[in-house]
């Protein structure tokens, strides 16, 4: 339970805003080709499953991968880190893990949104003597505050649901006490030890607690913000 | 678009800005980069490391070992097959489903609506579902792949919200010309729908293409796991082996092997990867378009 809320957190408070920031990056590029590369490559891990996805990331921190590579080479450590075999960095593992797959896809909806500005506020604004970045902060931001909000909602509706493939595939005993999350704990508890009943139990309390959640967050921002999911 | 007149402060932030996105194309390409190459060097030469950019020496053995490996040459043929059978029938009850909905005058139509979006939310769980499949026999036989992928709520919202856009003219056209509600659906509204439909399918198809855990969990015989699956069989190994890996490597590199199970590895990610990147650029143009109008629609 642990585990799981703290890596939905994590994987929210870094997963969130990346979208968000990469969206507003990339609608400042004006250059045609660096704007579609760009978005082009950044959609790719999203359709890759999670298995590749995996393998990917067991190759790049392994001892002999990239990334220890080129930590010893710039000499800022003395020997490999054995990431995927130390516990306490497996929740930001699979919260940047997390960012990385979904934030080029996640980006797409913000750009869209951002797409629907109505032009004259930024005339107004220049008019006003900003530069982009005022431009961005006081035109761009508040137009997504709406989609912003709806998408919260369903992020913390989900926050039950940190997720099986990737701690699945990603874990192995020596981190098991970080990794192991409500699913994967359904996952051997239910099917491998066959405790079904319990098992059962686990899934449905998940998805009630869930289901709460969305209901009360989409309440509370309704009063507040007379915005909602329906 | 931020209006295109320069002010000052404009030059610093968007060299920022610049610099930021390409650290983002870095991070999303090399990985997949890294495997690439990995695979194509031969092993004996692997095992020393310090290959990122470039295969050291060259060679195929890799994907060779592939070809010749019943396990994965059969993953991928379950893999294709239920990616193109599963698709179209997919679409096709999907798109029923949202045509129905999304007639006001289908009775007891809000109430499945909202059913349906309930169960969104709201799930019994990952053993309740085995033994649903159970029940209904679906276990360790193929068409497990199937059944449960027909149907999925959030596409059938995306083509329903669709529809409901379409002017009425069409339908009441056809009407007027005798046709029958089947004969509207096949002949006027599916036509008009495809751009949504081929969004939906790609996502469907990818889906499809992706699954491991059903393989995983839901059949038995060899000769049913997709390659995803087998994928999984090659990392679990690599992880446990990863612990006496030292000892492993060197007695690799001692035969002087081509191929090692770490090339293989890499070679058989790239083989589960490379359909959906020979896809991808067809898909971009559909994907873009199809998220924009059920995500701001609905």
């Amino acid at each position: 339970m642990r585990n799981t809320l703290a890596q939905s957190l994590l994987s929210l408070a870094i997963g969130f805003p990346a979208p968000i920031i990469l969206a507003l990056m990339i609608n400042e590029v004006r250059n045609g080709l660096f704007k579609r590369t760009v978005q082009t490559m950044s959609y790719l891990p999203h359709f890759i499953s999670w298995v590749i996805a995996a393998n990917v990331i067991v190759t790049l921190l392994a001892s002999q991968g990239a990334i220890n590579q080129a930590l010893t080479a710039l000499h800022l450590v003395k020997e490999p880190i054995q990431f995927l075999q130390n516990g306490h960095m497996f929740w930001w593992i699979i919260a940047f893990a997390n960012t990385w797959k979904d934030m080029g896809f996640n980006a797409i909806i913000y750009l869209a949104a951002m797409a629907g500005i109505n032009p004259e506020l930024y005339e107004a604004a220049r008019v006003d003597g900003a530069n982009r970045w005022r431009q961005m902060w006081n035109v761009t931001l508040p137009a997504l505050r709406p989609t912003i909000v709806i998408l919260s909602i369903l992020a913390v509706g989900n926050v039950l649901n940190a997720g099986f493939d990737q701690q699945y595939l990603l874990q192995n005993t020596t981190v098991l006490k970080y990794s192991d999350v409500i699913d994967t704990y359904t996952y051997r508890y239910g099917l491998q030890n066959g405790m079904f009943s319990y098992g059962a139990a686990v899934g449905l309390f998940k998805s009630a607690v869930a289901f709460v959640l969305v209901v009360l967050v989409n309440a509370w921002s309704r009063k507040v913000n007379q915005q909602s999911l329906y | 678009m931020p209006t295109t007149k320069r002010v000052s402060g404009d030059g610093l932030y968007l060299s920022l800005v610049y610099v930021c996105l390409a650290f983002v194309l870095v991070i999303t390409f090399y990985p997949f980069w890294n495997i690439l190459v990995l695979s194509l060097n031969s092993a004996d030469d692997s095992v020393r490391g310090g290959i990122y950019l470039w295969p050291r020496v060259l060679s195929f053995a890799s994907y060779r070992q592939i070809l010749a490996d019943s396990e994965i040459l059969n993953g991928v043929k379950v893999t294709v097959i239920r990616t193109l059978a599963g698709t179209p029938l997919t679409v096709l009850v999907i798109s029923l489903l949202a045509f129905a909905l999304s007639k006001k005058e289908l009775v007891g139509g809000r109430a499945l609506s909202l059913f349906f979006i309930f169960t969104m939310y709201f799930g019994g769980g990952l053993i309740p579902y085995y033994m649903i499949l159970k029940t209904v026999h679906l276990i360790d036989t193929f068409a497990v792949y199937i059944f449960p992928n027909l149907m999925n709520v959030f596409y059938v919202i995306i083509v329903r919200t669709f529809m409901q856009e379409l002017p009425p003219e069409v339908e009441e056209s056809a009407k007027i010309d005798g046709a029958n509600d089947l004969q509207i659906f096949a002949r006027v509204i599916l036509p008009i729908c495809v751009p949504v439909l081929v969004t939906i399918g790609l996502f469907s198809a990818i889906n499809q293409w992706n699954s491991w855990f059903d393989s995983y969990v839901f059949t038995y015989k060899p000769s049913l796991k997709t390659l995803q699956a087998v994928l999984v069989k090659i990392l679990n190994q690599y992880q446990t082996d990863s612990f006496t890996s030292e000892a492993g490597r060197m007695a690799d590199s001692s035969k002087r092997l081509a191929v090692s199970s770490d090339t293989i590895r890499m070679a058989a990610t790239m083989v589960a990867t490379l359909p959906i990147i020979a896809v991808y650029p067809f898909l971009q143009r559909y994907f873009v378009k199809g998220m924009t109008l059920g995500a701001v629609k609905s």
